[in-house]
């Protein structure tokens, strides 16, 4: 385990950031970090840095090779971004090669920019800068706020594919709202909201195990409304909910009774049924359902 | 790049290393000239009245020019040094340095390279003033002028120290260097007070026009204040800069 932290509240006048937060992530994982806006993810991070210390409770991190990325990341000005990169490494003392810097800043597409003044980036440039002076000395621990909230589809892409390929060499933690990102690269992800952690654990144990509740879609050619009537009143059923003329939602009180009765009810219904799936739940779904 | 590196990058980009050196010399040509030349101008512009002014000394010469740069030369170290020492003026910047180094790393260059580029400023600018004030009012005693000028370097310590203080007090630049400077005028006039004031660092502030005009050594007692004081100052903002959360 990388990062342990154990019952950690932080106050900040009489509001309370964090609350009785419990929360590991273990080495060589990518563990994300989500939550509404307020929810304490950047405290959190801060946190697990050493930039701010608990009001209580505490935050063991087993390692001091620890890089963090700001959610807008700012550098003086006057420098080019090859030598953000380069005082970077610097800082880190980790003794990598000096041509890292030009490697590092050509896999965030920045070779073209790096002898350029950083005044003259934009937005996404220096979040992909921030990347690079974070990734150059590949710390242990990556502390990661929103690395990809300013980026266009390209670069988010680019940014999810070097989180994936650092899995096993170091451990990202990254916070974001965007969460199909955390969906796709998480091995592990701490669901925050009002300051205390309302999930720990895989996505895929959330996913099965937020809400019992059992959905299929059933798509047709015409005539959603009719069959929606008609199914609404199965007593198996708990609602059947049209979207356009096409499809149809229905929910049962278990997956069970669903499956048991559902697709046997439609062959004798005489409808003509194009396809029948399982609605699968999203982590947004399920987001919303422990946030509330 | 080293921390170094950085900031000699940083005065040689904002241009503060020809600025405030340029200020020094400015005022260093200036003052003497105007010593020499302003009983002739106020002559010729004033037809109907006649103002009869003593003949300029060197000393009134340099007394010009130390006036000027002890105003706005010294608010040109102060706001050099605030802009160096500022860490965490800016929250993003700030974690980029704070979770990679220590906050006595980090500040050690940046408080020894605004100080050095104070005190050549003030180096030249004496320089200069010592060759100007000879050029057009006549020689100043060589030695005491340096003297002056290494007890006013000493000054310069004491000031960049309360940029460091404040700096732990106050995070954007120009409330350090408003502060600061607050600071520095408000010592400036405790150390009018007979005793006290010549305990002070501030009596350094007058030390070259005070040596120049033959005046004896007196300067033990604020040097030591000013040494102790100013590593107080310092330590005292690098703990509490330690101890700020980001």
């Amino acid at each position: 385990m990388i990062v342990d932290a154990r019952q950690v509240t932080k106050t900040f006048g009489q509001t309370n950031a964090l609350d009785q937060v419990t929360l590991t992530v273990e080495q060589g994982t990518v563990h994300g970090l989500v939550g509404p806006n307020g929810a304490g993810k950047t405290t959190m991070l801060n946190l697990m840095a050493g930039l701010a210390s608990p009001t209580s409770g505490s935050v063991d991190v087993a390692t001091a090779t620890i890089g963090v990325l700001p959610d807008t990341p700012l550098f003086d000005k006057w420098l080019t971004g090859r030598e953000v990169v380069a005082l970077a490494l610097n800082l880190s003392k980790r003794g990598t090669a000096e041509s890292r810097v030009d490697d590092i800043l050509d896999i965030v597409d920045l070779g073209k920019d790096k002898n350029r003044r950083v005044r003259g980036y934009s937005r996404g440039m220096l979040q992909r800068l921030g990347l690079a002076a974070t990734f150059v000395s590949e710390p242990e621990l990556l502390l990661l706020d929103e690395p990809a909230a300013a980026l266009d589809p390209l670069g988010r892409r680019d940014v999810l594919d070097l989180i994936r390929e650092l899995r096993g060499a170091s451990t990202v933690v990254f916070s974001s709202h965007i969460l199909d990102d955390v969906q796709e690269v998480c091995d592990t992800i701490g669901i925050l909201s009002s300051g205390r952690l309302v999930y720990e654990g895989s996505l895929e144990r959330l996913l099965a195990t937020t809400s019992t509740v059992a959905s299929y879609s059933i798509e047709l050619r015409s005539g959603a409304a009719a069959l929606a009537e008609l199914i609404d009143q199965q007593e198996w059923v708990t609602s059947a909910e049209t979207s356009g003329d096409t499809d149809i939602l229905v929910t049962a009180k278990d997956t069970d009774t669903l499956e048991a009765n559902l697709i046997p009810w439609l062959g004798a219904s005489g409808y003509i049924v194009i396809g029948v799936t399982p609605r699968r739940r999203s982590l947004e779904d399920v987001f919303l359902e422990v946030t509330r | 790049m080293t921390l170094w590196r950085l900031e000699w990058t940083r005065i040689v980009r904002t241009l503060s290393v020809f600025l405030l050196p340029g200020v020094f010399v400015f005022f260093a040509i200036l003052s003497p000239v105007m010593a020499r030349y302003l009983p002739d101008l106020i002559d010729r512009f004033a037809d109907q009245i006649t103002i009869i002014l003593p003949e300029p000394s060197p000393l009134e010469g340099l007394a010009q020019y130390l006036g000027n740069i002890e105003q706005l030369g010294l608010a040109g170290v102060v706001v050099v040094a605030a802009m160096a020492i500022g860490i965490d003026a800016k929250r993003e910047l700030s974690i980029f340095f704070r979770s990679r180094s220590s906050v006595g790393t980090l500040l050690a260059p940046r408080i020894a390279v605004p100080l050095v580029l104070g005190m050549v400023s003030v180096w030249l600018g004496a320089f200069v003033a010592y060759l100007t004030t000879r050029a057009v009012l006549g020689p100043l005693p060589l030695a005491d002028v340096a003297m002056g000028t290494a007890l006013y370097c000493a000054y310069l310590v004491f000031a960049v120290a309360v940029v460091v203080f404040v700096s732990s007090l106050a995070k954007p630049i120009p409330i350090v260097s408003v502060i600061s400077i607050v600071a520095l005028i408000l010592t400036g006039i405790v150390g009018l007070l007979p005793v006290v004031g010549d305990w002070l660092p501030s009596a350094l502030i007058g030390a070259t026009f005070h040596l120049a005009a033959g005046g004896g050594w007196t300067y033990s007692a604020p040097l030591i204040a000013t040494a102790v004081v100013s590593v107080v100052l310092v330590g005292f903002g690098v703990r509490r800069l330690e101890q700020r959360e980001i």
